[in-house]
């Protein structure tokens, strides 16, 4: 047996390379999963804000009529309600009567009315110059 | 003196790493599905609530909106069926996954 200790330079060298070729690898995976990760999150946001504008969408089209303009707004008895996109958030504004102010959606790049209904447009920016949209379609049987 | 670990224990230690993997890789994937079939439940649920406003005021959807309702559902089939003063607007799609899914809405009085 011979009384040798440590590694020799060749084994080093042999780590080292696999070490090289490795640790960009398991990175790029990790860094992949994180947004991932955040698109998850993301989703799951946007499932659970989606009943809560439409169902507003749906009761402000049913109790008002809807208004023309650049913006999502209607016209009902008492008041007046619009839909902007203030922030990154998506606010309902409304008197007192017609169910108050507040915030419906979060992450919302855009509220714009098209035929027949919205399209709600939801934006995550996951790295720099990348950006995750989502757009819904939001229909109201109004008058 | 033995020194190092043996093939067998080097072994075990990498079969243990594979089933730990596999198994959080297998969880992952389900959590994806169950997030990608949230957003379909609530896109679904949007569709049954056109179905029921338009039908409680007494209009018949319109067949391009509930084409756009639909796109995001795979396969997505409309059902709605009459039972005495109880409407049954049901909904069904392939999900993530392949499975299919399904989401209904009772509602009371007439489907014109």
């Amino acid at each position: 047996m011979t009384d040798r200790r440590g590694f020799t330079m060749f084994e080093l060298a042999i780590v080292l390379t696999i070490g090289v070729i490795l640790v960009p690898l398991v990175w790029a995976w990790l860094v992949q999963e994180e947004d991932q990760a955040r698109l998850a999150a993301w989703e799951l946001e946007i499932a659970r804000a989606l009943p809560t504008v439409s169902e507003e969408l749906m009761a402000d089209a049913r109790l008002g009529v809807a208004m023309d303009g650049p913006s999502v707004a209607f016209r009902r008895a008492a008041c007046e309600v619009t839909y902007e996109v203030q922030g990154g958030s998506l606010i309902r504004t409304a008197g007192e009567a017609c169910g108050g102010t507040r915030a419906l959606a979060t992450r919302v790049e855009s509220f714009a009315p098209v035929r027949d209904g919205v399209e709600l447009t939801f934006a995550r920016p996951l790295r720099p110059a990348r950006t995750a949209r989502r757009t819904v379609f939001l229909p109201w049987a109004g008058r | 003196m033995r020194a190092g670990y043996s093939l067998i224990e080097l072994m075990i230690v990498v079969a243990i790493l594979g089933i730990v993997g596999a198994l959080s890789g297998w969880g992952w994937s389900q959590h994806r599905q169950l997030t990608a079939l949230e957003i379909e439940q609530a896109q679904a649920r949007i569709l049954l609530d056109f179905l029921a406003e338009t039908a409680s005021q007494g209009e018949v959807a319109p067949a391009e909106v509930v084409a756009r309702l639909k796109a995001p559902l795979r396969d997505a089939q409309v059902d709605q069926r009459s039972n005495g003063a109880l409407q049954e607007l049901r909904v069904s799609w392939t999900g993530p996954g392949g499975r299919t899914h399904r989401a209904e809405l009772t509602i009371f009085g007439g489907l014109r």
